[in-house]
């Protein structure tokens, strides 16, 4: 067995010419992987980041506000939510009471016409989970219990706000009357993506007053402070709480709009991951398919000789991987920077496109290369050299002892 | 006897219909025999030669060797009793060119299914006359001195037969005589029985017996 | 010979003469315009979840002219609203602004009630909007009504058909059924104890239910009705929002 990977490992470097070609397929193959998974990979990762932010990990809200969640029913309400938020804390997640209403804003004088919608919670859903500390463009996060305001950074260029303007948002209280607020904006936002952009952020008691909703909330939102795939154990776990009867409990990917979303982009990653390789691998075939051919007559005795079909295999793929090995390496090393790269200045999409698509998304695209991504590149690089030297390994096997005969007759 | 050739027969498909490349062959083999199948191409020669070296089967007839029915066996057990007891000599050499000499004979035990000694790959070696170049590789080798180490790795596990075809067609012919004055040393010396398929005087000059073939029949046996 | 033919031959003359759609809204109108106007409002806006209830000011001149101030509760006291002609002004203390209200907000209920700004906009007779016909008698409350059936002139308007009942003695609409133009029922509008003050009849208290919503309501009920307050312009105008 050893002597077979010594003479599988010494046919490497046989055919100096052939081997370097068949060594940059691989090399491409896997620097393209990298990229591309790194792209992908920076895509999901951007998306979950904005679906955490405006859907929350798991949310918990009253089956009616479910129901006609699309007309934001403000009297749909949790209340009161300091038993919910408890039973949540409980269990070792962090919970996050949430408001949220559309209103019309203005800045300056007159009663204006820019609709947006308000978001009220706690200062550590601010500061946790949509990160806003690092976030800030200018001015500083909210601190008083009422009377202050943060502009999400396109919400603060349609207004024309700056740091010490005062807004005035016309809202609505849960009963339907017009519910007038005012507050200072202390701060100005980059939230990540553009739906959060256009929205106003306030303290939760200055929602629950424009609301009319003392000590309640619209939404919990739950943080496990885990991988965002794992939302739905999380919401199982929750749904076991007594405290949380009669409430609806929703992972993130549970919820239409972001599952399919979610699926759309695994499937594309896969799509995309599994055509590399298997062009690349096309690229290896051919490369190696040409050593099997010429080998003919060597094989030949060899088989002759009594070597059996398996170990024909085995010795081809052997070589196989041992080029794809130095390929996967040297496909790394390049791919890399470029994964870097694009994780440092992204690809700009345009706010347009960005705009259109029902998730919040920023209009530029960030790669986001981690070491799985890395390591799953290079192990993917082996298994396009792998997969292309089967073939003609399997060619090789039907190479019969009187071929080597006949061949250079 | 070795080998016992009783009206053998092999027909390939060809086209809409087929050839046969031997029709009703007897013959019988001794051991120790130093033995040419001659005769032009197409004669069948070769085809004999596959057959008696199991590297092929009947069609029709059989073949024995040491008493056992070749057409009885499975592809797996001709294979098994080919590695044994069967050496093999090409026109093309067919070394290995990532391995040492030393280690293309290894290879031939190894496969064998006989333990890898190194002693005896080198004796068999220096036996061919090739002490000085145990680790050199075949690009840095005559085409004389490729065909040693081919004879060598035909001999080290001490085979039934030694079967080549056309052994001399790629050497020169100082080199070809060379290495059948050595295949016939060793044929005497060691009682290795070889049986050729050729058409080329150098070998047919130092054969004891020739059976000469044409169209598939055989045509004569000399003496 | 001929008096008996037309008797017989024109539709609706019945033993007891029906008014004409035209004469009888006149008389309505007649008795629910003024020179002007001052009330107590209390407004209860029970819905199935929560009641809130308001109490407000409330002046009126002509038909055109209409101001109210919120008293109660506290977070809305202090807002005022005011009606000139078919423009609706709002002050809302808590930002010290006015807002005036437009298109698709006047049809929102005011301060969540079941009464729209729309609804309270009404000024101008019927009769501009829809064609009327007396369609018989009816009863409402043990009160002896008129029945009218109205039918709007164009789509635009908030109520294509509504259904009257006018009380024989007071003249006063005491139910509403207000349909969309598929015929479904959105709103029931009706008034109670009415009275007579300084020689006009005045509902003490009006209800108004949403049909579309289940347990939903508004309950206004008035005091201190005078009609012969004298109102000075100011009251009428921007700057009285403001103050």
């Amino acid at each position: 067995m050893v002597w077979l990977l010594r003479l599988a490992a010494r046919n490497v470097f046989r055919n100096t010419r052939r081997s370097l070609l068949t060594t940059a397929t691989v090399l491409l193959g896997t620097a393209m992987l990298t990229v591309a998974l790194s792209f992908v990979g920076g895509l999901l990762g951007g998306l979950m980041s904005g679906v955490a932010a405006t859907a929350g990990e798991v949310r918990i809200v009253t089956p009616e506000y479910e129901l006609r969640e699309a007309l934001m029913p403000l009297d749909a309400n949790i209340a009161p939510v300091e038993p919910v938020l408890e039973a949540v804390r409980a269990r070792g997640y962090a919970a996050h009471p949430f408001l949220s209403s559309g209103v019309t804003a203005t800045v300056g004088e007159d009663i204006g016409e820019v609709f947006c919608q308000v978001v009220g919670s706690d200062p550590s859903y601010y500061a946790e989970v949509l990160d806003l500390d690092e976030r800030l463009v200018a001015g500083r996060l909210i601190e008083a219990e009422r009377g202050e305001s943060l502009l999400g950074l396109a919400l603060a260029e349609d207004l024309g706000a700056e740091v010490g303007d005062e807004l005035v948002v016309l809202g609505q209280t849960q009963d339907g009357s017009m519910s007038p607020v005012k507050t200072t904006v202390v701060g100005v936002v980059d939230v990540g993506n553009i739906i959060s952009n256009r929205q106003a952020f306030m303290s939760l008691a200055e929602l629950q007053w424009m609301i009319d909703l003392e000590g309640g909330a619209l939404q919990v939102y739950v943080d496990s402070g885990a991988d965002i795939g794992g939302a739905r154990e999380v919401a199982q776990d929750l749904a076991q709480d007594p405290a949380l009867a009669g409430l609806t409990i929703q992972a993130w990917n549970e919820r239409d709009t972001f599952r399919q979303i979610y699926d759309l982009s695994r499937t594309i990653h896969f799509v995309l991951a599994g055509g590399i390789v298997f062009i690349t691998a096309l690229g290896v075939l051919n490369t190696m398919m040409m050593s099997v051919l010429e080998r003919t007559g060597e094989v030949g005795v060899l088989r002759a000789m009594g070597m059996k079909g398996p170990s024909v295999v085995f010795m081809f793929v052997v070589e196989g991987l041992g080029i794809g090995l130095v390929g996967s390496v040297l496909g790394l090393a390049l791919g890399t920077p470029v994964a870097l790269y694009l994780q440092r200045h992204g690809i700009e999409i345009g706010q347009d496109v960005a705009n259109k698509v029902a998730v919040p998304v920023n209009s530029t695209f960030y790669a986001d290369l981690t070491p799985e991504i890395a390591v799953s590149a290079f192990l993917l690089g082996l298994l396009i050299a792998a997969l292309g030297a089967l073939v003609p390994a399997l060619r090789a096997t039907s190479i019969q002892p009187v071929d080597a005969m006949r061949s250079h007759r | 006897m070795l080998l016992k050739l009783d009206r053998v027969g092999k027909r390939y498909p060809m086209g809409g219909g087929h050839v046969d490349a031997l029709k009703d062959v007897s013959l019988e083999i001794q051991a120790g025999e130093f033995l040419a199948f001659a005769g032009p191409s197409g004669s069948g020669k070769t085809t004999l030669l596959n057959l008696v070296g199991c590297l092929d089967t009947p069609s029709s007839g059989s073949i024995q060797l040491d008493g056992q029915d070749l057409g009885r066996m499975s592809r797996g057990q001709l294979g098994q009793l080919r590695a044994a007891r069967i050496g093999f000599v090409f026109q093309s050499f067919n070394l290995i060119p990532v391995l040492s000499a030393l280690e293309n004979v290894e290879v031939a035990l190894r496969l064998g299914g006989l333990p890898a000694d190194l002693d005896r790959c080198e004796q068999a070696l220096v036996d061919v006359g090739l002490k000085e170049q145990l680790h050199k590789r075949p690009n840095q080798m005559s085409g004389g001195q490729q065909q040693r180490v081919a004879i060598a790795r035909a001999l080290v596990k001490q085979p039934a037969l030694v079967i080549a075809d056309e052994p001399t067609a790629n050497l020169d012919s100082h080199n070809g005589e060379a290495v059948l004055d050595l295949m016939r040393a060793l044929n005497e010396d060691k009682g290795a029985t070889f049986l050729f398929s050729t058409h080329d005087s150098i070998v047919l000059d130092r054969v004891r017996r020739t059976v000469w073939l044409r169209d598939g029949v055989v045509q004569k046996i000399e003496p | 010979m001929m008096q008996l033919f037309l008797a017989l031959s024109v539709p609706g003359l019945h033993a007891e003469e029906l008014p004409t759609a035209q004469d009888l809204l006149a008389k309505v109108d007649a008795n629910m315009t003024f020179e002007s106007r001052s009330l107590e409002a209390t407004m209860e806006v029970v819905k199935p979840k929560r009641t809130k209830t308001y109490t407000l000011q409330s002046y009126g001149r002509g038909a055109d002219e209409a101001a109210s101030e919120f008293l109660s509760p506290a977070r809305d006291a202090g807002t005022k609203m005011l009606k000139r002609g078919d423009e609706l002004w709002m002050y809302l203390p808590s930002i010290e602004k006015v807002q005036k209200l437009s298109g698709h907000m006047l049809r929102q209920g005011m301060m969540g009630s079941d009464v729209s700004y729309e609804d309270m906009m009404e000024s101008s007779s019927w009769l501009t909007h829809y064609t009327a016909t007396v369609t018989g008698s009816g009863e409402f409350e043990d009160q002896a009504c008129w029945t009218l059936e109205l039918k709007a002139r164009q789509d635009d308007v908030s109520y294509p058909v509504r259904k009257v009942w006018v009380a024989k003695d007071s003249l006063v609409p005491v139910k509403q059924e207000l349909y969309a133009l598929s015929g479904m029922l959105i709103k029931v509008w009706t008034m109670h104890d009415v009275r007579e003050i300084e020689g006009r009849y005045y509902p003490m208290r009006m209800r108004i239910e949403d049909k579309l919503q289940q347990d939903s309501y508004t309950e206004m009920r008035f005091a201190n009705v005078s009609f012969s307050v004298p109102l000075e312009d100011e009251v009428f105008s921007q700057r009285w929002l403001e103050r």
